[in-house]
């Protein structure tokens, strides 16, 4: 009697908080940590280094540098002293165009790596044949391929898309080959005594066993583009962040150039998010075993 | 019934190991022919591609693949440049900038990201930072380390550090948190001290995470100082280097030129990052074995 | 010769489908692996008799090659010699040293191999639609049905990764008895479990071998599991694997957990002990990694 008393008074198990009421208790659990506390002090900290070093000591060298306040004053004026701002369309110009050149190359470098990363995963006739000629180009840096690149393509923006094309199709064939060699030989070994068909095989078994591995290598190759994109932007470019990054410098106006910087990371940031957001989305499987995990 | 009492003739006979010298195993290694294959049969058609021009005229180009000189060309002007002193010098500049960032870089790095996984107040209050500026890419720092270092050796060299720095510095956080915890309770029970968990388990636990972080470190920073190179070498201060002399190949529109320069580099972060992994398995014999 | 006696007949039901088939017959059968170029003998002609509707186990030390014998007649590794038949049709043989794989021949794995990326449903699903015998809205159907009956009901549409370990290796149970196959063969499915959750476990495949009376061939090391669950307990020897002794389990079925604390029990434990616990040693000194 009084253990079902007990039982009623205290529920053996609540129901798990959804929505709204999930992210209030989060909240209020890390804002029982030193967490966020040493996180807000360690920003503040840098913000206040850099302050300290660029504009309120001006230590020589770093003078030259714009310091926080100088960049915050410009992106946030409607008429910015060394013309760019969050105001002005320029800005969003530079964004844009990057932005398209990655989803571009991406796109390509994704359609074309996942499929051969997996056949190269699955055959190991088709791994023996494109495997070493991926091995000999791989070693070559992607900067490497820039001059070559601007002499085989006309025009700005397909030498750009070239560049970061071929070093995200490295990352993502190789890293979605290495995913269907981590699928275990018992998945295979099940999917054919079920009676599958290789097709059924490719679908059911290589495709969704190398997804964890493929979102990986996708983050990674979102990263190696926007790296190649910017030196590529850097040394032919007509707009885009990289271009604004050197055309600054070139101009002689650093805060754009620091604006550049800081945008770029952000973007590149928001990005590899997306990514890792779509990854999250399509492998609740994985989610939430691992969830279950603890980690 | 199955007659169990047979006896079984062959088992003496296929018992005995029957070793295959490795030369014959290289031969019968059927990956190996079509590897060999396959890049033959690439050779082959990037010659074929880039000389069709030639034998069936302009209109006939293959855009993009046409303007690439035939690889026996490549061959040709590269036993040219063999010889020369100033090919070797960029080789002897480009090694000297990488090893420089690399070196600083894992001085740096490795500390700072042990430091990172042991303290969580060090963590707390230096991650954050460290993830705002990682995911600027390390090129986009080029102008402003220009502006800022008085010579241009000093800026490569920073850049090429900073490259190599975010790279080292997460892996060796990643690798040290994820030690097993079991490992580290094993050694308390037996009176292992802070420093005896430090250096007996943390660093030998995290070492193939810094391995893979300075392989990967190691792409990174032929990267930057390429790119740094072509930038802001263009031959005035920079002393040259392998991206100089690519650069200076495409200036003098030798594409024969470009294409050498293309593999020497292909062929120096090859190197570099082979004895990276030799060292790591040279260093981490348990390792070896799987 | 002859194979088509079936052994358990007393608790014959009508709804019994396997009756009379699943015969396995093992004869003379040799495994020589050859990694580096240096010979190893896996299996060395070993031969066993198992009848339609038996439950045959297989106890014998670790990486002795028990394995491989389940995988040559699951199709997934060839032998060098000897034959395999399924009621007398050739599996594997001379002239055809790998069998194919086929839904006729179940696999439980040893760590269990339910697609991590399917829920419960659809991985029970899975074989009657790639086999193209359902339709996808039936095989799910007819799935969760038989998940509820195996009493997973409640957790048809989770993820493997979001059950216990006892209700995903039920669950791949549930997905080798869809198929209606002749033989399960079983690798060390409860392996890695606790003695309780083992003891349900145990249990429920006995519960669904009375009802099913589906040959099985199961390999462990367990004593208990293995005369317990057992029609025959066939020991096999270190690596080379070969049959050293067959124990008949004469305990009539259905059986509970109150069977194994039985005199019966406990004298056919020290009969199989005693064959076990030499080649046991054999296998410890020999200290040899398990082959995979």
């Amino acid at each position: 009697m009084s253990q079902t008393a007990a039982a009623t008074a205290v529920p053996r198990r609540t129901k798990a908080p959804t929505g709204m009421s999930l992210f209030f208790y989060r909240l209020g659990k890390s804002l029982q940590t030193p967490t966020p506390y040493l996180t807000l002090f360690g920003v503040a900290l840098w913000l206040f280094t850099w302050w300290l070093l660029c504009e309120g000591l001006r230590v020589d060298r770093f003078d030259k540098i714009p310091g926080p306040v100088a960049v915050s004053k410009d992106l946030f004026s409607p008429t910015p002293f060394q013309g760019i701002s969050i105001y002005t369309q320029e800005y969003y110009d530079h964004i844009l165009v990057s932005c398209r050149r990655i989803l571009i190359a991406f796109s390509i470098a994704t359609g074309v790596g996942v499929p051969l990363g997996l056949f190269m995963g699955w055959s190991r006739r088709i791994r023996d044949y494109a495997f070493p000629i991926l091995e000999t180009l791989r070693p070559i840096p992607i900067l490497a391929w820039v001059p070559l690149s601007i002499l085989m393509f006309p025009g700005f923006e397909a030498p750009v898309i070239f560049l970061a094309t071929l070093a995200s199709l490295f990352v993502t064939t190789l890293n979605t080959m290495l995913g269907v060699d981590s699928i275990d030989e018992a998945y295979f070994r099940a999917a054919g005594c079920l009676g599958s068909s290789n097709w059924d095989i490719f679908k059911n078994v290589v495709v969704p066993g190398a997804l964890p591995f493929i979102f990986t290598g996708l983050q990674i190759s979102i990263g190696v583009a926007w790296f190649s994109l910017v030196a590529a932007e850097m040394v032919s470019g007509d707009l885009g962040l990289g271009y604004l990054i050197v055309d600054s410098y070139m101009n002689n106006v650093t805060v754009p150039m620091v604006i550049g910087m800081i945008t770029l990371g952000f973007v590149g940031w928001v990005t590899s998010m997306l990514v890792r957001m779509l990854g999250n989305w399509l492998m609740q499987w994985h989610v939430k075993a691992l969830a279950l995990q603890g980690r | 019934m199955t007659d169990i009492a047979q006896p079984s003739t062959h088992a003496a006979a296929s018992a005995t190991p029957r070793k295959r010298s490795r030369l014959q195993k290289l031969w019968q290694n059927q990956s190996l022919w079509r590897g060999i294959t396959a890049i033959i049969v690439f050779l082959f058609f990037w010659e074929i591609g880039s000389r069709w021009d030639e034998w069936f005229g302009k209109e006939w180009m293959i855009p993009g693949v046409g303007l690439i000189p035939p690889p026996t060309d490549v061959a040709a002007t590269w036993l040219e440049v063999l010889p020369k002193v100033g090919y070797w010098e960029s080789w002897y500049s480009s090694f000297k900038r990488v090893l420089s960032g690399f070196l600083m870089a894992m001085l740096l790095g490795i500390p700072f990201g042990l430091l990172l996984a042991v303290n969580k107040y060090f963590r707390g209050i230096f991650f954050p930072p460290f993830e705002i500026l990682r995911p600027i890419p390390p090129l986009a720092w080029v102008p402003a380390s220009l502006i800022f270092w008085p010579t241009n050796e000093m800026s490569i060299a920073f850049i090429t550090f900073l490259g190599a720095f975010f790279t080292i510095v997460i892996n060796v956080l990643g690798g040290a948190r994820n030690i097993d915890v079991r490992y580290l309770r094993a050694a308390q029970s037996m009176g292992a001290s802070q420093w005896d968990l430090f250096s007996k388990i943390i660093l030998p636990g995290t070492l193939p995470s810094i391995f893979t972080g300075a392989a990967v470190g190691m792409g990174i920073t032929w990267e930057v100082v390429l790119a740094a190179e072509m930038i802001s070498g263009g031959g005035t201060q920079g002393g040259g280097g392998l991206g100089f002399f690519i650069w200076n190949s495409y200036m003098g529109g030798s594409l024969e030129q470009i294409v050498v320069g293309m593999i020497s580099v292909g062929i120096a972060g090859y190197l570099s990052s082979s004895a990276i992994r030799m060292i790591g398995d040279w260093y981490m014999p348990w390792k070896r074995l799987f | 010769m002859n194979i088509s006696t079936p052994v358990a007949s007393e608790g014959a039901k009508p709804m019994a489908a396997n009756e009379g088939r699943g015969a396995l017959s093992i004869r003379n059968v040799t495994k020589i692996y050859d990694p580096e170029g240096v010979n190893v003998m896996a299996v060395d002609n070993c031969s066993m008799e198992i009848a339609a509707g038996e439950v045959c186990m297989i106890v014998g030390p670790s990486g002795c090659g028990k394995t491989t014998l389940l995988n040559a007649i699951a199709g997934f590794h060839s032998i060098t010699e000897g034959e395999i038949l399924l009621d007398n049709e050739l599996l594997c043989g001379p002239s055809k040293p790998k069998a194919d794989q086929g839904a006729e021949r179940m696999v439980v794995f040893q760590h269990g191999a339910l697609f991590p990326w399917k829920t419960l449903a659809e991985n029970v699903a899975y074989g009657p639609i790639v086999q193209g015998k359902l339709r996808k809205r039936q095989a799910l159907e007819k799935a969760s049905d038989m998940l509820a009956e195996a009493g997973l009901g409640d957790v048809v549409t989770k993820y493997p990764g979001e059950v216990s370990s006892g209700m995903s290796r039920r669950a791949e149970i549930v997905r080798a008895l869809i198929n209606d196959p002749k033989v399960l063969l079983l690798d060390e499915p409860y392996r890695a479990m606790d003695a309780l959750t083992k003891s349900i476990m145990h249990e429920s495949l006995l519960e669904t071998y009375d009802r099913t009376k589906v040959t099985i061939f199961f390999i462990t090391h367990d004593l208990e599991e293995a005369i317990f669950l057992g029609d025959k307990v066939h020991v096999v020897t270190t690596r080379p694997c070969q049959l050293k002794k067959t124990v008949e389990v004469n305990i009539p079925r259905p059986r509970s957990y109150e069977t194994q604390s039985s005199e019966q029990f406990r004298l056919l434990m020290d009969e199989v002990n005693e064959a076990v616990h030499e080649e046991a040693i054999k296998a410890f000194q020999a200290g040899e990694r398990e082959l995979a």
